[in-house]
């Protein structure tokens, strides 16, 4: 039986008790929530996951099939939840994994509180004229072509860093720590799992209520796509974000956290309601 | 917007700073000119109007975050697009600062110059690295399933093979139950005589198993290398050949050593390449046929209670003896045996112990022959001997007196003892050539002459009896016409008181007036008489004309003491129950008193049914009529019988007084016999008195009655009435 905690290499932090489940999205892992986090560091249980194949993964444990959904996905953030015995969670997941997060909450409904996702999407392509996901099937074929170009650079990101200070390891290690990290190779299949996945059917079976946190010129998520989630997701709260972009928690942590806040103390709507 | 200044806007490279919003806040002359685009067009526009979708996906996903992260990023490959919609593939570094409260980036762009393109031809290396390693996988997937599918049809085709060698194995040990339940011996050989295959009958036949058998030759099995070299030939002519070899019957010693006939059948196995390197041999014991045969052709050849050589088989022994004698001039002799009085004992001691009497002179007889000899049984009581190369008439006759003496030794029989005898006639062959069934026509010719002689007795063929024998086929014919037609005659022997001379009896006596041979005398057709069971009636005519005739003398004569007549009863005519009646209806008939008849039975009619004969007699003897024994002192001499038949008579064989006044031994018997028929109160009649002097003794002797040719010849009854009517009243009378 594999460790699921060093699979995912989760960190847990926080003197709080109720648990924050973070999930990064597409292209990154768990550094990239070092905005957030800290705000929410006394209150919480802040536990964090990289996804196999990012961070500090265990990319052996990268099987092809089960990662060929996002149900795969889901199934890392249950196992994480199960072992650490997580109850009355709330989900924060970016991106992808916003559908990750919806997916695992339909699966096991009661060990989730609430979901907050930012910049989601249940499709990424359009189905003219009912949906607009944003993108035609040549774009993601270009995506996975521009993946390869970098592919090079990508993969020597971190070193270059690590070998520009060989005299002070410690540094380096610090740094490393900052760095977003992904297997290229993991990456790209992750994309095309992502990209060309569809979960508009699975969102009404969504019970826990969730926040949609919609940034201003989203090509990944544009406005229309956080319409219909709103619509079809129950007991979602839409909020359209001042920020532009797809990375909110990224370029405008503040406002993002501010967002949280609100919706985490306010209790815009409760489980009960939603249901 | 922030003024650029001239020498950014003169770089030589493109220059973009964006917010971190996406908002192109600079950009120079020589990236819009790269575009095609007019400054005011860009300033303060999205990043987004730069890039393609795709592209901006990446930038959003990818190139953001990591440039947030990272603080830079270098040597990237970005496409922008032109105001015209071309791409421009773009080679990147970008540093993200921190400007007021906000951050914005810092874009070098240039294209993307050969090395770069060199960089992209590597890319694309690597990403058909990629497209192979997934391709790889992906037949690794496809191997994977194929594999599977390979093991689960691998897992089916064992599964048949099992199946079907599970079949195989059991075709084939029902092929083995099958060869090894045939009773016929089953075996394959290879070239070098080597059994490959055996069956279970063949194995057992050699005593050993079927295991044993593969491997070895027959040699190894049998010892008798004359028949293994019989196989081996057969064996060889076969492979050689390449026909088949049968032997209908073919001996064999099995592991018992007992021969066992077989039927053999080899048969070349050819092989695929159309040699013959296997012979296939089925053999098949026919023993119990060969003997049930065997066992026929003994039957057909031989007696069943005996085991003797039948007639078939002796008259071919006789018929190869005679062309071997006639090539090595030797003699052979034929010795015909006929038991005497086996009938007798056949009828009186029942049939068990007539084939004990048959077993026990086979017995005899072989003994008494020398071991070239053949003794057959002809039927009944009918024995031959063939005496192959025999000096002459001589030996063989010595033969057959050393047969009668061994024959002769007592022999206990249902209680009795019986000392068997027998008529043999001999037959000779001689320098003339002669055919068997003549030889053994001789010889039977000869015993009948023996038995006819007065049995017990051998006799040497000669020509004569062959004309005897033809009178007696002839006179066997006539016999019952002569009894229908009244050709017999009575004629009487006087028997005449010895001492008063007086004619007191008279002994009737049949004669034959054959049309053509004349007067015929009994002793030549009562035997044909007693042959064909012609003595019933014959003997019953004898009874009643005897009868007839003494009354016609009573009435025309005054007898006194009353006349007896005495009449010859045979043993066939004591045997039957009628006999009685008979005698009842001759004396009714005729007004006579059963006193004036006298029945002579002979010893030979003891031999029979002793008790039945002496229970008629005495049924006889207490109506009245006198019962004598005739023929005393020869055959059968047993005193035993005297004293418990109702005797009143014995007459004194002529054998023994012819011989009176000679030997001294003679006179002895006679004396003996009077004496002791006076002790048991009988009378005694002398036959055969041919001279005074033996009238004399016998008179001396005390003997009451006698007959014989000093008296009288026996004669027509009238010649008798005209003596009875010189004599009536008158004293002693003598006839001459």
């Amino acid at each position: 039986m594999q460790d699921v905690l060093q699979r995912n290499n989760v960190k847990v932090s926080g003197t709080g008790t109720r648990p924050l489940l973070f999930a990064h999205g597409f292209g990154c892992d768990q550094t990239m929530w070092r905005f957030i986090t800290p705000a929410f560091q006394d209150d919480y249980q802040i536990v964090m996951l990289d996804y196999v194949g990012a961070g500090k993964s265990d990319h052996r444990a990268f099987d092809a099939r089960r990662y060929s959904t996002l149900d795969g996905y889901a199934q890392d953030v249950l196992d994480v939840c199960d072992a650490l015995n997580l109850k009355n969670v709330t989900f924060v997941g970016h991106s992808v994994s916003s559908m990750v997060g919806v997916l695992a909450s339909i699966r096991e409904p009661e060990r989730f509180e609430r979901l907050v996702l930012i910049g989601p999407s249940p499709c990424y392509l359009n189905d003219l004229p009912d949906y607009e996901g944003g993108f035609e099937r040549a774009d993601i074929a270009e995506l996975l072509d521009l993946m390869d170009k970098n592919y090079l650079g990508w993969a020597s990101f971190l070193a270059p860093v690590v070998m520009k200070n060989p005299d002070q390891p410690e540094l380096a290690q610090e740094l490393k720590e900052q760095f977003c990290a992904v297997d290229p190779v993991i990456a790209r299949r992750f994309a095309e799992t992502t990209f060309y996945s569809d979960h508009r059917a699975d969102l009404h079976k969504v019970s826990v209520p969730s926040l949609l946190l919609q940034c201003g010129d989203d090509s990944l998520a544009p406005l229309s796509v956080g319409e219909y989630l709103q619509r079809h997701l129950p007991g979602s709260t839409l909020q359209v974000m001042k920020a532009t972009g797809h990375c909110p928690h990224l370029s405008h942590p503040v406002e993002t956290i501010q967002l949280m806040r609100e919706y985490l103390n306010g209790g815009v709507m409760t489980k009960a309601l939603c249901q | 917007m922030t003024p650029m200044t001239e020498e950014i806007n003169h770089l030589p490279c493109g220059f973009l700073t964006v917010t971190d919003a996406g908002i192109i806040r600079q950009i120079n002359l020589a990236l819009l000119d790269l575009l095609g685009y007019d400054m005011d067009e860009l300033e303060g526009q999205s990043i987004r109007r730069l890039l393609s979708a795709s592209g901006h996906l990446f930038y959003q996903t990818h190139f953001f975050p990591l440039l947030v992260l990272h603080g830079k990023i270098d040597e990237f490959c970005l496409s922008l697009r032109t105001k015209s919609g071309t791409i421009l593939p773009m080679l990147i570094n970008v540093v993200r600062r921190q400007r007021d409260e906000d951050f914005d980036s810092v874009y070098t762009l240039i294209p993307m110059r050969q090395r770069d393109l060199y960089e992209e031809e590597i890319l694309r290396s690597k990403k058909a690295a990629e497209e192979a390693m997934r391709a790889r996988e992906q037949v690794q997937s496809a191997l994977e399933a194929k594999q599977a599918e390979l093991l689960q049809l691998n897992a089916e085709l064992e599964k048949r093979v099992a199946e079907r060698t599970a079949e195989l194995v059991e075709q084939q040990e029902f092929l083995r139950r099958v060869i090894d339940t045939s009773p016929h011996q089953i075996f394959v050989k290879d070239r070098t005589g080597r059994f490959t295959l055996a069956n279970r009958a063949a194995a057992e036949f050699y005593g050993t198993t079927v295991d044993r058998m593969i491997g070895k030759v027959v040699a190894d099995f049998n010892p008798h290398a004359e028949e293994v070299a019989r196989f081996v030939a057969a064996d060889e002519v076969v492979l050689h050949s390449g026909h088949d070899v049968s032997v209908s019957e073919e001996a064999v010693t099995d592991v018992q050593g007992q021969v066992r006939w077989l039927q053999t059948v080899k048969r070349p196995l050819t092989s695929s390449d159309g040699t013959v390197q296997h012979l296939l041999g089925v053999y098949t014991d026919i023993t119990a046929r060969k003997q049930a045969e065997e066992q026929l052709v003994h039957q057909a050849f031989h007696d069943t209670l005996t085991g003797l050589p039948n007639r078939t088989l002796f008259l071919d022994r006789l018929e190869r003896a005679l062309a071997r004698s006639e090539r090595i001039k030797n003699a052979v002799a034929v010795l015909f045996v006929d038991l005497d009085n086996f009938k007798v004992v056949n009828d009186s001691l029942g049939h068990d112990a007539g084939d004990t009497l048959l077993k026990k002179v086979t017995e005899r007889l072989c003994d008494g022959v020398r071991p070239g000899d053949t003794v057959a049984r002809f039927g009944g009581d009918e024995f031959t001997l063939l005496l192959d190369e025999i000096g002459g008439s001589r030996e063989a006759q010595a033969v057959a007196e050393r047969l009668a003496d061994t024959l002769r030794a007592p022999l206990a029989l249902s209680g009795q003892t019986v000392f068997p005898t027998a008529s043999i006639g001999i037959a000779v062959s001689g320098d003339k050539k002669i055919p068997p069934a003549d030889l053994l026509r001789d010889a039977d010719t000869a015993m009948y002459h023996a038995k006819t002689g007065g049995k017990a007795r051998h006799l040497l063929f000669d020509q004569s009896m062959n004309d005897q024998a033809l009178e007696r086929l002839e006179l066997k014919a006539d016999l019952r016409r002569a009894i229908e037609q009244g050709e017999l005659r009575l004629h009487f022997q006087p028997i005449v008181d010895l001492v008063s001379g007086q004619i007191r009896e008279a002994e009737a006596l049949v004669r034959w007036d054959h049309p053509v041979r004349g007067m015929i005398l009994p002793a030549k057709f009562i035997p044909i008489a007693e042959e064909t069971g012609l003595i019933i009636p014959l003997g019953n005519w004898v009874l009643h004309e005897a009868c007839r005739q003494v009354r016609i003398w009573r009435h025309q004569y005054r007898l006194e003491p009353p006349f007896v007549v005495g009449v010859n009863l045979s043993s066939q005519q004591l045997a039957q129950s009628g006999l009685l009646d008979e005698v009842v209806s001759a004396l009714r008939t005729n007004g006579l008193p059963a006193t004036c008849l006298k029945l002579e039975i002979t010893e030979s009619v003891m031999v029979t049914d002793m008790e039945a004969a002496a229970e008629q007699l005495t049924a006889l003897q207490e109506m009245g009529v006198q019962i004598a024994m005739d023929d005393f002192g020869t055959g059968y001499s047993s005193m035993s019988y005297l004293s418990s038949l109702p005797l009143r008579t014995l007459k004194i064989d002529r054998s023994f007084v012819s011989q009176l006044g000679g030997s001294g031994e003679e006179q002895a018997i006679v004396r003996a016999i009077v004496t002791l028929a006076k002790s048991l109160g009988l009378s005694v009649t002398s036959e055969g008195i041919e001279t005074a002097e033996q009238l004399a003794y016998l008179q001396s002797m005390g003997c009451d009655l006698g007959q014989g040719y000093y008296f009288s010849r026996p004669v027509p009854a009238e010649v008798i009435s005209q003596w009875l009517a010189v004599a009536e009243g008158s004293g002693p009378f003598r006839i001459k």
